[in-house]
């Protein structure tokens, strides 16, 4: 390799989600070299708020395709741009509950205390502008806090990384106002600021070692001119956080194995599409603010995005039957059942076709169980609020119109084979603690085995925190980062 | 010519070492060309050969078979073309003239080099690395050897037993085996380029990062050459193009067997071009003086025609074989200014990997545009938008829209799916055959939709499973379509909406039924 200024660094940074950017921001901010690798491009605002099949080609991995194989198969997407998929979630914001952080230093030894990460939280909200929302509830998050309120359940309206969100029902295809603090918006052109250098279009094929040290990745680059480049950077750390699947993907790409890609978790998500008497405006809305956690940690009702494509997809389970409904689009909404998702998968590197990975998820009788009762409840929340009918998406079930109508999903299963399950939430794939026999990294995320190799993002997650996960990465992020620099 | 590379330094010795290899590949030739040459005469009776041509009627079987050898070449274009065209683009024109250069260079020139001056020349006109080019040369040859291997064995199956003879069956078996293993080889870059070049990291990662470098990106390249038959439908256009190629070449030596007023008889036709051009794959002089007239002359003494007459034959299909290529090939030389010595370098100069160049911008996967939909594809989303698109003005361009968007998501899932969902595919069309009597895209589309329905929509879970991705992709991309969206009553585009919405301020959490 020729000597030149810009195939070294101190730190490089691989993937820039919520993990990567904090990592690279915190560290530039103290004084170190910091490169950024993104595989997936760089967009602008006017990029932003496309219709769905340009944003998926756009902005997600292997446009959407990703699906997570398994018994039953769940549809799993992420973000593949620079910021990673802070840029097409929802922005809901959550820390770490108390009682998860207890089960994962029970489980793996993770070495975080009770209060170990309310700074880095509150750090986090402060630049993310984390908050609710003042005005009116928009019609689809009103009625779900009616159906909530009958029910007896508690509800809250959860908190968005979305500063003066304008409603503009983008958020899975960027948000075209900047109300959203996705990574690009927020952290990147800070740490850029800082002299960061963040590189997007760039896949890196393997972590180079040599002597129990990571010396450097081998990145995939195209040209402008349609020609795939080879690069290879030289750097004194590495932290990879290319996220759940892709993770443990790379790892296993350059050869570093210990426990790692054994332990996926998901947060398993059926959707339900609600038609009210009234118009709920949700294609120029934005999604239901409120999630039910009175069953937390087994299971969560909330909202899910909506798109006139989106509910053609919910409802396509029995399409025959429910097609009619898209003339009511102006009356619909939709929610999920979210459960917890205790089963476990594996992540792996193809080792057939072109780079790209398989992942799988067995669901365990536990999610099965928490999936049919929470249909169950969602339901009968939903019809309580005023819902006209439900149309779940489960094939051959469904529509319920009144309450009742889907009780018997209190005791039985819903068939394996009838489910159609999504998800957006992964972790644990490459798990931390102090458990060396259980974990991939240690508590700082730390590589086992590497000294200069560092995890952060939501694969080092010991297992499902059951709520949106972009705040614990964050957290732990900042906190490793801080720590890093400490002793650097 | 310049070196392919813009960042790929010179080495030193390199130069000193080819060299030295060079002059030993010329020399071995030039014996092997000698020694097969006397094989070929030594018991030649050159007045009856004389008179063999002498009684030739060139008229009109040497023109019609030097036309069917160049379309030949002009079919290697194409496929060069094709091949190259993942990460290149080059015109027809261009594509057979990187070709045809091959060919006349290896007329000109010892040990094959004009392999390397057509890779080379590929590098250049396309923009692609030199070892990249290389790769798809070679690819090329492979595929040659295959289809010849297929065409012998076809010529060797229809002849009589008699015919049958030991060093034809030798040949069969020998050469089964060498491009057997090319081609498995080339099928296992094809299948797992990623775990190839993986394997090769990984093992020469203990070597100095020079070396490393090196071998890793001529790895990649040379995988990358072959990335055009990943597709099975491109594959099989790949292996349609050979055979079209080798017919082609056949075509030259039938038509001048009635020159020599022997029959005109496609199976020895075969026979003399696939002997002969598996023979000079033995290093020889330029233009394969020696080892071409040998094997051609033995193919036909083989089937009980005299050496005299297969020797005259050999050198006529040599001279049709030699003179119009090198001649195209002097022209494409004279018109490109290439450089012949600049060129036979290149393939020393595979470069380390590159650096990162700042300011530089690098095109991420989603810029890729949506892929041409085939017409199962089509036909298949055709049958899954909803009837009401029938009265929509702009019907033909959703459809396509809905195809083109469905195509390239069905592309972008893992390997292992796509081949499951081909195998579906496959067993949808052969029980749409089974049912209706013709084939799914040939189906009208009421009843195609009702069928459609029923795997997508019906109580058979494999069914459902196997339409679950097309399903989903399409109606998200017919809902999406303005042209639909205009019909719900639904802004095309949230952007539009953005700056008449409500901009709602922040406050601290709360309970919703606190």
């Amino acid at each position: 390799m020729r000597e030149a200024p810009h195939d070294h660094t101190q730190i490089l940074v691989i993937g820039s989600g919520a993990g990567g950017s904090t990592v690279a921001y915190e560290l530039a901010r103290r004084g170190f070299e910091v490169v950024v690798l993104e595989e997936g491009g760089q967009f602008e605002l006017s990029d932003y708020g496309q219709a769905a099949p340009i944003a998926m080609r756009q902005m997600y991995r292997k446009r959407g395709m990703t699906p997570i194989l398994g018994g039953v198969p769940i549809g799993y997407v992420e973000g593949c741009c620079v910021g990673g998929s802070t840029e097409i979630n929802s922005g809901f914001w959550h820390r770490t509950p108390p009682e998860v952080l207890l089960r994962w230093r029970s489980q793996l030894g993770l070495d975080v205390g009770d209060h170990e990460l309310d700074e880095h939280f509150d750090w986090a909200e402060r630049e993310l502008r984390v908050g609710v929302s003042e005005a009116e509830w928009p019609p689809s998050t009103a009625a779900f806090a009616r159906g909530a309120e009958a029910m007896g359940w508690s509800a809250w309206e959860v908190p968005r990384a979305a500063p003066g969100c304008k409603h503009t029902n983008a958020c899975a295809s960027g948000c075209p106002t900047g109300a959203k603090q996705g990574m690009s918006r927020s952290l990147l052109p800070k740490a850029k600021a800082l002299g960061a250098r963040v590189i997007g279009g760039a896949r890196v094929l393997r972590l180079l070692q040599r002597k129990g040290r990571v010396e450097g990745a081998l990145v995939r680059v195209h040209t402008a001119d349609g020609v795939a480049r080879l690069l290879r950077i030289q750097a004194e750390h590495v932290f990879v956080c290319c996220g759940p699947t892709e993770t443990p993907s790379l790892l296993l790409r350059s050869g570093i194995r210990y426990h790692v890609g054994n332990s996926l978790r998901v947060h398993p998500y059926l959707k339900v599409a609600a038609r009210f008497p009234e118009a709920m405006s949700s294609i120029s809305s934005v999604l239901p603010l409120l999630q039910v956690k009175e069953f937390w940690p087994d299971l969560s009702f909330g909202g899910a995005f909506f798109g006139s494509g989106q509910v053609a997809m919910t409802l396509s389970d029995n399409w025959p039957a429910n097609q009619a409904q898209m003339a009511n689009l102006g009356q619909l909404a939709q929610y999920y059942v979210g459960v917890r998702g205790t089963g476990r998968g594996w992540v792996r590197p193809t080792a057939l076709g072109e780079d790209a990975t398989l992942v799988r998820y067995d669901l365990s009788k536990d999610d099965l169980r928490h999936l049919s009762v929470g249909l169950a409840r969602l339901s009968e929340l939903l019809l309580r609020a005023g819902a006209d009918e439900l149309f779940p998406s489960v094939w051959g079930v469904g529509p319920f119109k009144r309450p009742g109508d889907a009780a018997r999903w209190l005791e039985e299963r819903l068939p394996k084979r009838a489910l159609s399950l999504v998800t957006v939430h992964a972790f644990s794939s490459c798990p931390m603690g102090e458990r060396q026999d259980l974990s991939a990294a240690d508590s700082q995320g730390r590589v086992w085995g590497l000294e200069n190799l560092y995890l952060a993002d939501a694969s080092v997650l010991p297992d499902s925190p059951g709520v949106n996960p972009q705040g614990t990465v964050m957290a732990l992020a900042r906190r490793n980062a801080v720590a890093f620099a400490a002793t650097h | 010519m310049t070196a392919p590379t813009p960042d790929a330094p010179p080495l030193e010795g390199a130069g000193a070492h080819s060299k030295g290899r060079r002059v030993a590949f010329v020399v071995a030739g030039l014996l092997s060309s000698a020694a097969f040459m006397v094989l070929a005469i030594r018991r030649l009776s050159f007045a009856d050969v004389s008179h063999a041509f002498a009684l030739a009627k060139l008229w009109p079987w040497l023109p019609i078979g030097i036309l069917s050898y160049l379309a030949g070449h002009v079919v290697r274009g194409v496929r060069c073309r094709r091949l190259a065209s993942g990460e290149a683009r080059l015109t027809r024109t261009t594509a057979t003239n990187v070709v045809v250069l091959g060919y006349a260079v290896n007329n000109i020139l010892p040990a094959r080099l004009g392999e390397f001056a057509r890779a080379a020349m590929l590098a250049e006109r396309s923009g692609l690395p030199f070892p990249q080019g290389l790769s798809i040369t070679f690819l090329e040859r492979i595929l040659d050897g295959v289809v010849m291997l297929g065409l012998l064995a076809v010529a060797y199956f229809s002849l009589p037993q008699g015919m049958h003879h030991g060093w034809l069956s030798a040949t069969l078996q020998i050469a089964a085996a060498v491009f057997l293993l090319a081609l498995s080889g080339v099928l296992a870059a094809v299948l797992a380029p990623s775990l190839i070049l993986r394997w090769t990291s990984r093992l020469s990662q203990l070597l100095a990062p020079r070396i490393h470098d090196r071998l890793v990106r001529v790895v990649d390249q040379a995988v990358r050459g072959v990335a055009y038959l990943r597709e099975p439908r491109a594959a099989l256009s790949i292996a349609g193009l050979s055979l079209a190629v080798w017919l082609c070449e056949a075509g030259l030596f039938l038509c001048l067997l009635p020159a020599f007023s022997l029959s005109f008889d496609p199976r020895l036709a075969l026979l003399a071009m696939t002997v002969t051009n598996l023979g000079i794959l033995v290093p020889s002089s330029p233009g394969f003086i020696g080892p071409f007239h040998f094997f051609c002359m033995r193919a036909l003494t083989a089937v009980g025609i005299s050496e005299a007459t297969g020797f005259g034959y050999a050198a006529l299909v040599h001279l049709a074989f030699y003179v119009p290529i090198t001649l195209w090939g002097v022209g494409i030389i004279v018109a490109y200014g290439f450089k012949l010595g600049a060129n036979l370098d290149a393939q020393e100069s595979a470069s380390p990997l590159g650096l990162l160049d700042p300011g530089q911008r690098f095109v991420a996967p989603g810029e890729a545009p949506d892929p041409a939909p085939s017409a199962l594809t089509r036909a298949l989303c055709e049958a899954l938008i909803p009837e009401e698109s029938d009265q929509l003005p702009e019907r033909p361009q959703v459809l396509q829209s809905c195809a083109a968007f469905t195509a390239g998501q069905l592309r972008a899932l893992p390997f292992r799916l796509r081949v499951y969902f081909a195998v579906g595919l496959l067993t949808l069309r052969v029980a749409t055959l089974l049912r209706f009597g013709r084939p799914f895209c040939k189906l009208d589309l009421e009843p195609r939709r009702r069928w459609v329905e029923a795997w997508a929509y019906g109580g058979f879970s494999l069914g459902r499973a196997l339409l679950r991705a097309p399903r989903s992709t399409t109606l998200l991309a017919y809902y999406e379509h303005p042209a639909v969206q205009a019909t719900l009553g639904v802004a095309p585009a949230s952007r539009a909406a953005a700056s008449d919405a409500v901009i709602l301020q922040l406050k601290p959490g709360r309970r919703a039924n606190a």
